[in-house]
């Protein structure tokens, strides 16, 4: 037992553990039948034709046609665009946040967190309240008797939900390295004569380069894979997911194939910016340790100048942030279709009393509670997994290391339509038969959420100095006990944000979803989905709806915060 | 000394430990094993028959009005899915082949049919009183779905916006392409919407060998003004986005009965009328086949076809008496230039790629 330990923390070349095996044969097993199987089914789909044998000829239809020539150069563009302008905003922003100290930081900073675990849907229905047809945006145009320009369906309106939506992650990777700066290397550039600008563009430019293309890599990726907001806010422009999706549901048998041909194209180009993305933010975190130990070094008293600056940097940041969740929230409690209007609380009881029948055979009760249970689910088999797999990426180094972590992490680059959609025509006819099932929809909300709890633990166990797990067994403590009293509470928080991630991914998940829910396991983001789609013209309902999977996500990013503070409470108190 | 005390303790749990592991296992194991117990039960709740249908079925007030004469008759509970529109429902279906969720699909038109068809989705059944139907209805020969109502689809201008800007009213789906209608016109993308694709068909019909030239005129007249849904446009059209859009031959009627105004006209050309035609059908490996035939047959009884009007739409058997506003103000043509299944099916590709070239290419 003792050897086995020791063993693995020994370096490359020795013979591998047996448990670091067996971990590897549980993740992968899981990874190609829920994950490489079905994408590989459909990937065959557009380099075959009807009858099995190997074609180009999809693969040439889709870059010759028009159309989906225009799809393929559309979703690459507006990502670019996107990431570009997100960065252009992050970086100032990460920049003053690092710079200055000012009252109200932490909260900005913490502000900035909500985005990842708020639905991109809701913020979608958040745009539509600003800059819909009635939307705050145009009556106060109109009121001013300026026409206002109908942006929703609009490619502007893309790439502007875009920014808002994956700016805060940006920043944060930014912030997270300008903070970790090595001052004494900006000190000795200064005493050596060098301005500041100078200064700016050759030492500190030069130590930010990962962090920035690790931020635009995965930006990029994230625009690139769209769904729910174009679908809700694009109109007629689809990007690669949204063309697939609609091929997917427009049954015609050439259809599927250029649908398979999207999806390998597709993956090409997001196997690449995934592979940038892992291999600049390894660059960034080999060293971001050491820095995080010395804070507050670089910072500054504000200069009035400073004051203005960050002031208005502050002020947008929680304008972009809190805006489109307060609109839609307002609105919830609004009488009229414009913003002033009387208070009600109609909406939620509407929504609360809704019969199945009035449209769909389910209720939003219904929808509410599965989507509870699917993030319940999807959050308890996660936990495991993405325990496991960053367990794996720590324990193992040596060659091929980044080939497999590629792998362990591949779901993050995955079409989540193409994935649903394989699921299901890989696992459709007995003896192995999961459509219509509750528990096809907890598969494939794992499959995308793991990964990224893999990362956020990942990153809390490598900080983890294995010196400490030693010294406590040398001081007589049993492994299990080991790692519940020293490892555990140190990995406590990768652990608690893997599980918030998983909890939101599966809360907010649609694009996967809409293609494996039966009509019984409804789940809010579709419910929603569907509510916007369908019946546009009552905007009270879908706000109140969307207030309710905003809070749903909010509280429970929110009870993970309280469980941290219990469970480190309870650490501490086992150690008297 | 110490030392090797304390090396006693190694592989035992402090109790402190030991409890709230056993806690949080147990707490996990009942979390567990509750979800999946309420999911579980979610699920059992299946019916005798099951029905998928689109989403209007049920919202219209068709479904709620006949399931329940349905099920008293037969003494049978039936369950009604509505997965979406009718190419999500097909979508739903194709998926699902090996293993049909899905007894009866309701739902599928003549613009769809094609598609149903050509995947298989579908087993052929004549019901038993066939000869209730309209025999200008029975626009497939294979017999794939019963037809259960229809209504014709229609162009509609706004009487105060088309005398406000001096428009004259198309009398031929032909007209459209005349500039005078540029940026006056609300169009459906086919892709997206059902009625959609029923007016790109009816177009490529009147406009025959033509219909990619017609198409780019259409297109050009647009102006970019074309939805994914109905729904959506009708919205645009009511509030006055552009005058004119594309929609039903009971428009008309739909708002005297509602409203009691009379701002829509409603043309549906006398030579060139096209129906849009929706039945229902027998999903292929369906598990109840049986009562399915029996719901087939109660499409064509006066039961169902005197609510169809709840869709708004009318019945597809002619002795079923008609709403008076229906009769009084729905729009209706002399001629009808519907092709068949097989004639759509031969085309649709080509009509779709000559579309989606004059709006996106």
């Amino acid at each position: 037992m003792r050897g086995r330990f020791d063993m693995t923390y020994r370096a490359k070349g020795r013979k591998k553990s047996v448990l670091v095996l067996t971990v590897y044969s549980i993740l992968f097993a899981f990874l190609v039948l829920f994950c490489l199987y079905p994408l590989f089914l459909i990937a065959m789909k557009g380099i075959t034709d009807g009858s099995g044998r190997i074609t180009s000829r999809y693969l040439v239809d889709i870059l010759r046609d028009g159309i989906y020539r225009e799809v393929i150069w559309f979703t690459f563009w507006q990502a670019a665009l996107s990431s570009i302008l997100t960065l252009l905003f992050a970086f100032p922003g990460a920049y003053l946040l690092s710079r200055y100290d000012f009252p109200g930081k932490r909260f900005v900073i913490a502000a900035s967190t909500i985005p990842f675990v708020i639905p991109s849907l809701v913020l979608a229905v958040g745009l539509i309240a600003i800059f819909g047809s009635s939307g705050v945006l145009s009556s106060i145009l109109s009121s001013l008797s300026i026409p206002a320009p109908d942006l929703i369906g609009s490619r502007s309106i893309i790439i502007l939900a875009h920014v808002f939506f994956n700016f805060p992650i940006a920043l944060r990777i930014l912030l997270a390295r300008f903070s970790g700066l090595d001052p004494t290397l900006v000190h000795a550039a200064r005493s050596l004569g060098a301005g500041r600008v100078r200064t700016f563009f050759t030492v500190v430019l030069p130590q930010m380069r990962y962090s920035v293309l690790s931020a635009l890599s995965l930006v990029f990726t994230f625009c690139f894979l769209t769904f729910g907001i174009v679908l809700l806010l694009g109109g007629l422009n689809h990007t690669i997911e949204v063309e697939i999706r609609s091929l997917f549901v427009g049954l015609s048998e050439e259809g599927l194939h250029h649908a398979g041909a999207l999806v390998l194209v597709e993956s090409v180009i997001v196997l690449v910016t995934t592979y940038v993305y892992i291999w600049s933010s390894s660059r960034v975190s080999g060293r971001a340790e050491i820095v995080l130990s010395r804070p507050g070094t670089m910072r500054r008293k504000i200069s009035p100048a400073g004051r203005f600056l960050v002031g208005t940097y502050v002020m947008l940041v929680l304008l972009i942030v809190f805006l489109p969740l307060l609109m839609v929230f307002l609105g919830s409690f609004m009488a009229g279709r414009t913003l002033i209007h009387a208070f009600t609380l109609d909406w939620y009881w509407k929504i609360m009393t809704m019969e199945s029948g009035s449209g769909f055979s389910v209720t939003p009760l219904d929808s509410i509670r599965n989507s509870l249970l699917f993030g319940l689910l999807t959050m308890l088999l996660c936990l495991p997994l993405s325990y496991m797999t960053a367990w794996v990426m720590v324990k193992r180094g040596g060659r091929g290391k980044r080939f497999m972590d590629m792998l362990l992490l591949f779901p993050l680059g995955a079409s989540s339509v193409a994935l649903g959609y394989g699921l299901v025509s890989a696992y459709s006819s007995p003896p192995v038969s999961i459509t219509g099932t509750w528990y096809i929809i907890v598969l494939v909300h794992s499959v995308i959420a793991y990964p990224i709890g893999a990362r956020a633990i990942y990153s809390s166990m490598k900080s983890f100095p294995p010196q400490l797990e030693r010294a406590a067994r040398s001081l007589g403590a049993s492994p299990v006990e080991s790692f519940f009293r020293v490892k555990l509470p140190l990995i406590l928080p990768g652990i608690l944000v893997a599980a918030v991630f998983a909890f939101a991914v599966s809360i907010g998940e649609l694009g996967a979803t809409l293609m494996v829910s039966s009509e019984e396991y409804i789940t809010m983001p579709v419910y929603l989905y569907r509510t916007v789609e369908g019946a546009g013209r009552e905007l009270g309902p879908m706000y109140a709806f969307s207030v309710i999977l905003m809070s749903t996500a909010f509280l429970s990013f929110l009870s993970i915060e309280i469980i941290q503070k219990v469970f480190l409470k309870w650490g501490v108190r086992g150690d008297t | 000394m110490i030392l090797r005390m304390r090396k006693e303790r190694i592989g035992a749990l402090s109790r402190g430990t030991m409890v709230s592991l056993t806690v949080l296992a147990f707490v996990l194991v009942m979390t567990i094993g509750g979800a999946i117990y309420i999911l579980e039960r979610t699920g059992e709740d299946e019916g005798d028959l099951v029905i998928y249908a689109y989403e209007s079925f049920q919202s219209y007030g068709l479904g709620p009005a006949v399931i329940p004469e349905f099920e008293k008759m037969y003494g049978v509970k039936v369950t009604v899915e509505t997965p979406g529109d009718v190419g999500t429902v097909l979508a739903k279906i194709n998926l699902e082949k090996g293993d049909p969720g899905a007894d009866v699909v309701i739902g599928v038109d003549n613009s769809m049919l094609h598609r149903a068809v050509e995947m298989d989705l579908l087993s052929p059944y004549v019901p038993t009183n066939i000869d209730r139907l309209d025999p200008t209805m029975s626009f497939d020969p294979g017999h794939h779905i019963v037809p259960f109502d229809y209504g014709y689809i229609a162009i509609i201008c706004s009487r105060e916006m088309m005398e406000e800007r001096d428009l004259p009213y198309p009398a031929s789906v032909l007209d459209l392409a005349d500039p005078v209608y540029r940026g006056q016109l609300l169009l459906l993308d086919p892709a997206q919407s059902s009625t959609g694709s029923s007016f790109m068909i009816w177009a490529a019909q009147v406009a025959g060998d033509n219909y990619s030239a017609f198409f780019d005129d259409l297109a050009g007249n647009a102006e970019g003004k074309v939805f994914g849904s109905w729904d959506a446009m009708y919205n645009m059209w009511g509030d006055g986005e552009a005058p004119i859009a594309i929609s039903y031959g009971l428009d008309t009627a739909y708002e005297m009965m509602w409203y009691g105004t009379n701002d829509t006209v409603t043309i549906v050309p006398p030579e060139e009328g096209y129906r849009q035609i929706e039945g229902a059908g027998l999903v292929k490996g369906a598990r109840h086949r049986e009562l399915a035939e029996k719901f087939l047959d109660f499409i064509l009884t006066d039961e169902f076809q005197s609510e169809v009007y709840n869709n708004y739409m009318l019945p597809v058997v002619p002795s079923v008496e008609v709403n008076e506003y229906f009769l009084q103000y729905g729009a209706s043509a002399d001629r009808h230039v519907e092709p068949t299944v097989d004639e759509v099916s031969a085309h649709y590709d080509d009509w779709m790629a000559a579309w989606r070239e004059a709006f996106f290419g």
